[in-house]
């Protein structure tokens, strides 16, 4: 009896460890938070958008951090627009996410969001160009991305690789 | 005859007048926001879709004048636009004994510019609105000028994590009530400073304390009963007051000391003015 709780023990734990992977984490730096009573705005319209879950609005440092769950689009835009509705100017997005580095047409490295069809065309100092390089020369090798958006776009958004590693599977 | 018929109207329009217009001014103009100065009027405007919900108890001492409820309920259309629509009732001696609901008053707001850096906002608005003629004007109990006034402001502020800055300048334009009598115009100038003692996290409760100087200037009422006293005057009040807020919940509240006042017979000299508020955003 008690190795089957601790079986079944055992599999809640390693689930919910899978489990926790499969989000991605945007931290949103937002100008002209000064009042925590009118940034409810923001954790009410993000609370609205299905998939995003708010992990905390830090006053000190202006930066609302939230978690999207793998399989849900990675809406850059419908982020900074919910920022703008609620009243707030975003500034900038830092994207941490799983997905696959690979080339487009162009030859230049485009990250594909593991779970949705985003993608974002990767700029990089020289060091995490050669990383990036290397990893985009491998087939389907999953990496964990953390990465700066200035602006997002419509069509195309670019984002400024801070850190890129191979995820542990 | 003729005489006791001005005496009778004279009466009438005089409870009227003291019962509603020194309160008046305070419920048209003020808005339902809890970070905006207690007594003057800010750029604020809540977010997309948002609604504000707003009870407020407004009264003053030297005067009798029993404390007024005003219900706002504060909807945002775009980031930069909202509308509020409040309903003031009335109190004969205390909260069980209504007198009657009073005008209904609707506002908008329209933040016109916006600057937004690390931890700072500066912002400005207009403000038009109007008072429609929805409470009672005969019997005895009255609730309401039966006039239509209009509301023209203009606001600018800066906030920020430690400091708040707010300016604003307001005139209220009254219509002709009833027996023909329109209430004179009042000018609002108003400046308010505002600290947060204690900078603390999003979940955390935020108290901010204020001060504000805030100026009336009362035009002479305009009345066919060439008997009648004018309306007339001037008064600097110093206010302080405080927002305590928790998340989307708010409590707020200030008192106005007259620094100065330079008002006509028919107009009683109040020993001060006081506001306080509930407020939550949904």
């Amino acid at each position: 009896m008690i190795r089957v709780l601790l079986l079944i023990f055992s599999i809640s734990v390693v689930s919910q460890s899978l489990s926790a992977e499969k989000v991605h984490k945007i931290t949103i730096t937002v100008k002209g938070l000064s009042c925590p009573f009118c940034a409810y705005g923001i954790e009410k319209k993000i609370k609205k958008i299905e998939g995003l879950k708010i992990l905390g609005i830090k006053m000190r440092t202006g930066k609302v951090n939230v978690s999207i769950s793998e399989g849900n689009p990675l809406d850059l835009n419908l982020l900074s627009k919910t920022v703008k509705d609620a009243g707030f100017t975003p500034s900038e997005f830092i994207l941490t996410a799983n997905g696959y580095i690979g080339m487009n047409k162009a030859g230049k490295p485009v990250f594909k969001v593991n779970g949705s069809s985003d993608s974002f065309i990767l700029n990089s100092n020289d060091e995490n160009r050669e990383r990036i390089l290397s990893i985009a020369g491998q087939n389907n090798v999953k990496v964990i991305l953390k990465g700066v958006v200035k602006k997002p776009s419509k069509n195309i958004t670019h984002i400024f690789v801070l850190e890129v590693k191979k995820a542990l599977l | 005859m003729k005489f006791a018929l001005i005496k009778e109207n004279q009466n009438r329009i005089s409870v009227f007048v003291k019962v509603l217009s020194i309160l008046w001014g305070i419920l048209m103009t003020t808005p339902a926001f809890a970070h905006e100065p207690i007594f003057g009027i800010g750029p604020h405007t809540i977010f997309k879709g948002g609604i504000g919900i707003e009870l407020e108890v407004d009264g003053s001492g030297g005067s009798s004048e029993d404390p007024v409820l005003n219900t706002e309920i504060l909807y945002g259309i775009t980031s930069e636009l909202s509308v509020t629509l409040a309903v003031p009732a009335f109190f004969d001696s205390n909260i069980f004994d209504l007198r009657g609901v009073g005008d209904i008053s609707l506002r908008s707001k329209y933040r016109f510019w916006r600057n937004d850096t690390a931890g700072t906002q500066d912002a400005a608005a207009v403000i038009l609105g109007m008072k429609l003629p929805t409470g009672r004007t005969s019997g005895q109990k009255t609730s309401g000028t039966g006039s239509v006034d209009f509301l023209l402001g203009l606001t600018a502020a800066r906030e920020s994590r430690r400091w708040y800055l707010f300016g604003d300048v307001r005139y209220l334009l009254n219509g002709k009530g009833v027996d023909n009598l329109r209430r004179g115009n009042i000018f609002f100038a108003d400046i308010a400073f505002g600290i947060r003692p204690m900078l603390g996290e999003y979940l955390d409760p935020d108290p901010v304390l204020t001060i504000e100087l805030n100026w009336e200037s009362r035009m002479r009422n305009s009345v066919e009963i060439p008997e009648f006293p004018g309306h007339e005057g001037r008064s600097l009040f110093l206010s302080p007051g405080f927002f305590l807020t928790y998340r989307n919940w708010a409590l707020k509240g200030g008192i106005q000391f007259p620094l100065y006042q330079s008002v006509d017979k028919s107009l009683f000299k109040e020993k001060f003015r006081f506001l306080i508020a509930i407020e939550t955003h949904i």
